[in-house]
């Protein structure tokens, strides 16, 4: 998949990064989120290279990235820390400004990257997310049940590294089918690429910690922002999917709209999964917002 | 433990209940919670039994009580349900009017069941809990995060059955085995390794978000629990940040006492001089 793309590794100073890169254009940073590596833009990729030089790369943590050991304050896996990474993988490849689009927690650490890095990012476009604070603010009984792995994933180690890890194949899979629109809407040769990463504790621990900084550490840095009245300094474009229960409540663009003065949305007739299951529709998009602006 | 009981395992009918019962003097019905059994009371049922007939069992799904089976509505595992055995070993022990306390899931079975069955329950103490339907309305991040085995547990079959399944002895009571008594430990792993225990508590969960969660709802600010209740609670856990717990057992209630006491959520184990004195005291006067 993705084999047009060269492959690439990026020492930085916190992190090593993986990544895909391709295409000709203005640089489009392309962020994934859990459980899933940069192979999430495998279908996009190809429409979005004609016009974008893509860097695709796996968060520290997850996929063929690697991250530090975690640490008892979770700073280690703040969206702030992998922001710095992307900066500083952004700066390795020459690009001073560039898009940004980012799902699932890959929108996370490219909110965080447009509000800690202003100047940075033209156009920042979100899939199927809305900010960490405005998540956890929102929680009531059907969103704990609904979205029951934020709580989950943080709990202390090891409770989600073992219990997961009983059985990550089985895991994976059942959260994969859950929040995609179809059954057999993902590649499955994309799935088995997320389910195996899995299979190591790094990895598994890292995406813990993931979600253990969504629940401490990312969370004041969002409230710090909004204390502050920080917002993001470009326009953003949200991309939601109907058929996703967790998010589907009320117009994500709303919540954006706390956070940025110019907000525009698509949704469209999918699941979580916007990038995979509706990859033309998803292109056109991201296409038609970001086409011009850098 | 339980020296002078006699071990029974009654059929409501519904379920087979494993019933420890001895002593002499007014009834008074034990219920235990999640991921427990009856063995909970060992502690001060001995000293109970010298004032009262206490009747301790295991919870239907739980401990050594059958499992009836499941249905997509999770009703067979409402506290309703529950209840309904609960009183029909009372019956077949020939109390018709008794004396309830239940811990964790056991004391939402006991609130219930006195809703339910107002002529049945004479005294209702209920320890660090609040109704299952409070808990619900005033859910947010911090109620998810502390209780997220709410959620967890409330997950469509089969994802926690099959996590926890892997490593029952992983999951059961970690972190906090030192809080019991070596044998009344062995009893809970013993039983928490049954697959269909571990299915039934999540039975429990998945009622306690649907049909319990929606009875409590048609209840609230109608019906209320006519006897007298005590509510006790841990000192600095959880309940004890997040509610004033006898305000909200007032909206249910008229006759509301209780305090918090110094231990954990393991009341009857952790602070049994205590729980003793309080049951006592409350069930005597």
């Amino acid at each position: 998949m993705l084999d047009d793309f060269e492959d690439r590794r990026v020492t930085l100073d916190e992190a090593e990064i993986y990544l895909r890169i391709g295409g000709e254009g203005p640089p489009l940073l392309l962020l994934h989120g859990y459980p899933q590596t940069h192979l999430v833009w495998h279908a996009v990729a190809l429409v979005l290279a004609r016009e974008f030089t893509l860097v695709m790369p796996d968060l520290r943590g997850y996929g063929q990235s690697r991250g530090p050991a975690p640490d008892p304050e979770h700073r280690n896996y703040a969206k702030r820390a992998m922001a710095r990474d992307m900066v500083a993988l952004m700066d390795s490849l020459g690009h001073e400004r560039f898009l940004l689009a980012g799902h699932d927690r890959g929108g996370r650490v490219g909110y965080r990257l447009c509000l800690d890095h202003p100047g940075r990012v033209a156009r920042f476009a979100a899939l199927d997310i809305i900010p960490t604070l405005d998540t956890w603010e929102e929680m009531d009984a059907d969103k704990a049940l609904g979205t029951y792995h934020w709580p989950f994933l943080a709990v202390p180690a090891p409770v989600p590294e073992r219990l997961i890890g009983a059985d990550p194949d089985f895991y994976i899979r059942h959260l994969l089918d859950r929040w995609a629109g179809r059954s057999d809407a993902l590649d499955p040769r994309a799935v088995a690429a997320y389910v195996e990463q899995f299979h190591r504790p790094s990895v598994l621990s890292a995406t813990c910690e993931d979600y253990r900084a969504g629940a401490t550490l990312d969370r004041a840095h969002d409230r710090e922002d909004r204390d502050a009245g920080r917002r993001l300094d470009c326009p953003v474009l949200v991309i939601w999917g109907r058929g996703y229960a967790a998010s589907k409540a009320a117009s994500p663009a709303e919540a954006w709209r706390r956070w940025a003065d110019e907000v525009q949305e698509v949704a469209l007739d999918c699941g979580h999964f916007v990038a995979e299951e509706e990859p033309q529709a998803c292109a056109a998009a991201l296409g038609g917002f970001l086409r011009g602006s850098l | 433990m339980f020296e002078g009981f006699e071990l029974s395992m009654i059929d409501t009918g519904e379920a087979v209940i494993r019933t420890r019962h001895g002593g002499s003097g007014p009834p008074l019905l034990l219920l235990h919670g999640n991921p427990q059994t009856h063995v909970i009371w060992h502690k001060i049922a001995p000293r109970l039994a010298q004032d009262f007939t206490v009747v301790a069992t295991d919870l239907r799904g739980y401990g050594d009580s059958s499992k009836p089976p499941t249905t997509p509505d999770h009703m067979p595992y409402s506290k309703r349900a529950m209840a309904r055995d609960q009183i029909e070993v009372m019956r077949q022990l020939g109390h018709e009017r008794f004396f309830v306390a239940g811990h964790d899931r056991g004391g939402r079975c006991a609130y219930r069941m006195a809703l339910d069955h107002p002529e049945r329950v004479l005294k209702l103490a209920v320890l660090d809990i609040v109704p299952t339907g409070e808990t619900f309305r005033r859910a947010d991040m911090a109620f998810g995060l502390g209780y997220w085995h709410w959620f967890f547990l409330a997950q469509p079959f089969d994802l926690p059955e099959r996590l926890i399944g892997a490593d029952p002895d992983y999951y059961c009571l970690r972190g906090r085995r030192h809080l019991f008594d070596p044998e009344a430990l062995e009893d809970y792993l013993r039983c928490f390794r049954n697959p269909e225990t571990i299915h039934a508590i999540c039975e429990d969960y998945r009622a306690a978000a649907t049909v319990d969660f929606a009875l409590d709802e048609a209840d609230r600010g109608a019906r209320r629990i006519a006897c007298p209740v005590l509510a006790l609670w841990g000192r600095g856990n959880e309940l004890d940040r997040w509610y004033d717990v006898p305000a909200i057992w007032r909206d249910w209630a008229d006759d509301v006492r209780g305090r918090a006491l110094d231990c954990g959520h393991y009341l009857p184990e952790e602070a049994p001089d205590e729980t003793y004195a309080e049951f006592h005291a409350f069930f005597t006067s």
